[in-house]
């Protein structure tokens, strides 16, 4: 079970990479085009917009995982007492619940543009596949949310507001 | 309103009590717009909000200046920064906190990170500011103070993040930046000079260089510096949108990095996945404070604060003081992104009602956040100082702070009463 988590956490690590690599170098070379030689590279903008929804919803199930959302840990020192393991589970119920709505929501709304046949603006990418992609992985999110209601107490202070200034 | 009221106390009531701020924010938006508006709304904006937010080129302007900094922040620029200005600053009294203070002012212009700035510079400078003979006070003061213009001078995350929720472009905001930052920095250096003028023991001199010795200790640092100017100068001579300059950054970051040998594979794997769950948390901070934007503008709440405000008799610059004590006193328990993002779209209507600039407003918000990193009792930037060097007291620490805490004050004042200051730059982009 462990190492087929792995071998999925490494998956999603490795598309992390590239969806990221692939934003840069779609950036860099559409600018390049369009500064120096008058020639941007078509459908650019589409394609970045579209490799950073990957990312943002690749990541998101990790990041949930890990528990590493942005946490104000001012009163810490009680929250995390032994005690309020059930505070913890609470808000992992709570965190699960908003992102089982979004990928309800994500659903239906990738079952109205398969319908309308929803196509992004320069590329005609279908947008039901991508909302598709959304409900599922907001799913994935709750699901790992949801292990947490019943996995190790919350136990890593210092969270991730490293990231956030 | 009062259902603005009640979202907006309970977005802190939850936050406080460590609910991850993303789903503090979009559960209280949820169940708020449900209230005002009813719940096939709410429910529908929820994937409206986030596609808004998840397929714009514009926002893809966070990854990617995330990632230049990431990329430079690991390839030792800052060792390479520290002994440029030490070779300078070295042999003047005060000089290796001066030289801290100026490394401090480089490496956040490339890294946009306050907590990471004050985190580095305490591994790179603080070990020789101790060989010296510096106190322990005005040595880790110098890096907790200096970390905060991590989050002014561009490009800036938390400035990224203010332009995103109020529709500001963020390359003027970035444009902005640049002379309050640099002011921010001259204060400081004043500061330094002072106290070493006050008080000699604290801030011995360094050792001197020859003329070669300076020379030799700009070669590691031109190419980044070169970047600076490329990225700041194509976003002023509108030569790049603030997407395309931070594509364009992280690439030529990431060739540089590559062509002096400055990154292994291991390394190349570790920032590009760093960077992407920072990304992510960030991401969902966004959609929850989007969504709650929108509640507080279904609520009335802002026009309402605006009406009390009048009431009162405030008027627009009694407004602006009592939006900042707003800031600083949150700022004084809450980490500036959680501020920015529960306090800023609660304050944007009234802003604009009274005419304000949102780029100026930008700024001070910035600075006021930047503030609150070195104010106790939670100030980021020394917890950070505190946990990379454990034996500092966190009193010497918060002690060395005050001339600094001062400084900050009164360039806060004067970037309140002159404006011009944060926007002369972009007026001559217009």
């Amino acid at each position: 079970m462990d190492a087929n988590l792995s071998r999925i956490r490494k998956v999603v690590e490795s598309l992390l990479i590239l969806t990221l690599s692939g934003m840069v170098l779609l950036t860099f070379i559409d600018v390049i085009g369009r500064r120096l030689f008058g020639a941007p590279l078509y459908g650019a903008h589409d394609a970045t917009e579209h490799l950073m929804a990957i990312m943002v919803f690749c990541g998101l199930p990790l990041l949930t995982a890990a528990r590493g959302h942005l946490t104000v840990d001012l009163f810490d020192k009680w929250l995390l007492r032994p005690g309020m393991a059930w505070w913890h589970r609470l808000v992992s119920a709570l965190v699960a619940a908003v992102l089982l709505l979004i990928a309800y929501e994500f659903y239906n709304s990738a079952i109205e543009a398969g319908q309308i046949q929803e196509i992004s603006q320069s590329l005609s990418i279908p947008r039901a596949g991508m909302y598709a992609f959304i409900a599922f992985a907001s799913l994935l999110s709750a699901v790992a949310a949801l292990l947490g209601c019943f996995g190790a107490p919350v136990s890593h202070p210092h969270a991730t507001e490293e990231h956030a200034k | 309103m009062t259902a603005g009221l009640l979202s907006l106390l309970a977005v802190l009531v939850l936050a406080f009590l460590r609910v991850p701020l993303a789903f503090a924010l979009l559960s209280v938006s949820l169940g708020g717009i449900g209230v005002v508006m009813g719940w096939d709304v709410a429910r529908s904006l929820v994937p409206l909000t986030i596609s808004e937010a998840v397929f714009s080129y514009e926002l893809a302007v966070v990854p990617m200046f995330i990632l230049m900094g990431n990329i430079l922040a690991r390839t030792g620029i800052s060792d390479d920064l520290f002994s440029a200005s030490n070779a300078f600053l070295g042999p003047i009294r005060g000089g290796l906190a001066l030289s801290t203070m100026v490394t401090c002012a480089g490496f956040s212009a490339v890294c946009g990170s306050s907590l990471a700035t004050a985190a580095t510079m305490s591994k790179v400078a603080y070990p020789s500011m101790k060989r010296y003979g510096y106190s322990d006070s005005l040595a880790a003061a110098t890096i907790a103070a200096g970390g905060t213009l991590g989050i002014l001078i561009p490009p800036s995350i938390i400035l990224m993040i203010y332009g995103i929720l109020t529709q500001t472009n963020i390359g003027h905001l970035f444009v902005a930046g640049v002379v309050p930052g640099l002011l921010g920095l001259l204060m400081y250096l004043l500061v330094i000079y002072a106290i070493a003028r006050i008080s000699p023991k604290d801030a011995p001199r360094g050792e001197r260089t020859t003329m070669a010795q300076k020379l030799q200790s700009l070669r590691g640092v031109w190419p980044f510096t070169l970047l600076f100017v490329l990225i700041i100068g194509g976003l002023y001579g509108k030569l790049f949108t603030a997407t395309e300059a931070a594509g364009m950054g992280a690439g030529l970051a990431l060739i540089l990095a590559l062509v002096q040998r400055r990154m292994s594979w291991q390394d190349f794997r570790h920032i590009f996945i760093e960077t992407a769950t920072t990304s992510v948390m960030l991401y969902a901070v966004l959609f929850g404070a989007l969504l709650f934007a929108k509640l507080i503008s279904f609520s009335g709440l802002g026009e309402g604060i605006l009406e009390l405000f009048n009431q009162a008799g405030l008027g627009p610059w009694g407004t602006i003081v009592a939006i900042l004590v707003v800031f600083l006193v949150l700022g004084c328990v809450m980490d500036s992104l959680a501020i920015i993002l529960i306090c800023v779209p609660l304050f944007v209507p009234i802003l604009l009602a009274h005419g304000f600039d949102l780029v100026w407003f930008g700024i001070i918000v910035v600075v006021v956040t930047e503030i609150a990193l070195i104010t106790p009792p939670i100030g980021m930037n020394v917890f950070v100082l505190k946990a990379t060097l454990p034996h500092v007291r966190l009193g010497a620490i918060f002690r060395g702070l005050t001339p600094f805490i001062a400084i900050d004050l009164l360039r806060l004042a004067l970037l309140v009463i002159f404006p011009s200051i944060s926007l002369a730059l972009v007026a001559f982009m217009k």
